[in-house]
């Protein structure tokens, strides 16, 4: 129980430390068109209202982000059997907080944009020639995710033949200097338990492409045709990285399947997770580089001309801000697309008022609530 | 063709869509023959009603400027050569002339500015 639990309570400081670090700095990665889920002129976020709406969602979340880190090091002091619940609920704790520093400043931002007429046209781009909802997604990097299957079929036939050789129990768990500790008994369903989750991961990440390739793009009024390139440059950019995870995680647990398979393979740990960070690395910078939605990406424009914009003119006070619940949550049901861009930090939104999205974050509560449930009873023995 | 269209404009949407599209193949930017998007995804994409889009598709239809392939896609129609002024466009030139008269513009000038955007159209210059 006390490895672990010092393994639970490192995973939770690392994923609360990432968290926490990326809370406050999202108002900074988001574009420009927005203020807290606001849209307004871009100008606008260099005033000094703007600023001070910001330095207190920055603050708000840093010193939530502290209290947190400091109650999980608390947690752990005082009651270690109980990180299971610390690395489940913290996290949690943290998205109602950056909830709750976002809300207000909202609201605020609302008041703001009437008050000093920031107002935009609110104009929606579609090109001819690609969709942005029904997506291409024949355009999409689907050989990483071939190269991933090959992989998971290879780890199915090794499995298979090694199978009739292993011996009975066969390790399944190891401590972290990779000496095994825990055993079962030997079955087809533990010798293949890490192919087939591997199927189901590449199966997620698969679907998280498509997502990608689905969601409605966020064109930038000042030069649409530019935004419009930086967003189908930025779109390939995310499908390669994705493509590019995924098989980092299918490599990392055939390597471990290897364990499994072969009795006295070991694979130190630092190399499975080097497996797993060293395409994580790349990624992120890229991301952080090209900004939201591709927005500081270098493009060439000579590609897409625009229509004539001279007809265009509109009641500019009038703007989607009121299909935004709290910013966050875009519900518009003339809308037919279910994928929309997101209007702060990621880069993809529902229209909740959709059919399939309203019955797709259902299913993902329920799914969510029903681990946390099985989790919880399956640790009520151990601890 | 990037399509561009304001929601909160007096202007209805739908009316905002056919223009976007006849400027398109006026200037060159929409090819004779090219398919335009399904009304579904193409209102998916701007995020208005379907019914909307359906009824630009519709208006450019009548109006000769697409053609519906096998009843789904839409196309643009083969291109006119030396047809007379139709008598939708004649209205419309008639209410131009009119409005110039109401502001005390000059017949010539009328002539030049009407000559000039034809031009600049055809040209692919609409920017």
């Amino acid at each position: 129980m006390t490895e672990l639990n010092v393994f639970l309570f490192v995973t939770n400081i690392c994923v609360l430390l990432l968290c926490g670090a990326l809370m406050p700095i999202v108002p900074m990665l988001t574009r420009k068109s927005f203020l807290f889920g606001v849209k307004v002129p871009p100008e606008a976020q260099d005033t000094a209202q703007a600023k001070a709406l910001k330095r207190n969602y920055i603050t708000l979340t840093v010193l939530g982000g502290i209290i947190v880190l400091a109650a999980s090091i608390w947690q752990y002091i005082a009651a270690p059997n109980y990180t299971i619940y610390a690395i489940m609920f913290f996290p949690l704790v943290l998205v109602a907080i950056q909830i709750l520093a976002f809300v207000p400043n909202h609201s605020k931002a609302l008041e703001l944009k009437s008050q000093l007429g920031w107002n935009v046209a609110e104009i929606k781009y579609a090109d001819t020639k690609t969709s942005f909802t029904r997506g291409n997604l024949s355009a999409m990097p689907h050989f990483w995710y071939v190269i991933s299957l090959i992989i998971v079929f290879v780890s199915f036939v090794v499995a298979l033949v090694r199978y009739p050789a292993l011996p009975d129990p066969i390790p399944t768990h190891w401590d972290f200097n990779m000496e095994p500790n825990g055993w079962s008994p030997k079955s087809l369903g533990t010798v293949l338990l890490m192919p087939i989750f591997s199927i189901v991961m590449v199966a997620i990440m698969w679907l998280t492409g498509v997502l990608i390739e689905k969601a409605k793009l966020q064109i930038d009024h000042e030069e649409p045709a530019k935004s419009f390139a930086q967003h189908k440059k930025y779109r390939r950019l995310m499908g390669h990285g994705i493509g590019l995870l995924t098989v980092a995680l299918v490599v990392m647990f055939f390597v471990i399947g290897l364990q499994t398979v072969f009795v006295g393979f070991t694979v130190p740990m630092w190399l499975a997770l080097a497996i797993i960070i060293v395409p994580t690395i790349p990624i992120c910078v890229i991301s952080i580089r090209a900004g939201q939605g591709g927005t500081l990406l270098k493009v060439n424009t000579t590609e897409i001309t625009a229509a004539n914009n001279n007809a265009i003119a509109g009641n500019n006070a009038m703007s989607d801000d009121k299909y935004w619940a709290w910013g966050l949550f875009y519900h518009n049901p003339d809308d037919p697309a279910c994928f929309v861009g997101d209007r702060f930090g990621g880069n993809i939104g529902f229209n909740y008022s959709r059919l399939p999205v309203k019955i797709g974050v259902s299913i993902g509560i329920v799914a969510l609530v029903a681990s946390y449930i099985w989790i919880i009873i399956l640790f009520q023995e151990l601890i | 063709m990037l399509i561009q269209i304001n929601t909160y404009a007096e202007k209805p949407i739908y009316e905002q869509l056919r223009d976007n599209i006849i400027m398109g193949i006026a200037s060159g930017q929409l090819a004779e023959g090219e398919s335009l998007p399904s009304a579904r995804v193409l209102a998916a994409d701007l995020g208005v009603s379907f019914h909307t889009v359906n009824k630009a598709y519709d208006i450019l239809r009548s109006g000769g400027y697409i053609v519906m392939d096998r009843r789904t896609t839409a196309i643009v129609a083969p291109k006119k050569t030396g047809g007379d002024i139709p008598a939708a466009l004649a209205e419309k030139l008639t209410m131009c002339a009119a409005e110039a008269i109401c502001h005390g513009i000059d017949e010539s000038i009328f002539a030049k500015a009407c000559a000039e955007n034809y031009r600049k159209i055809k040209g692919g210059d609409i920017q």
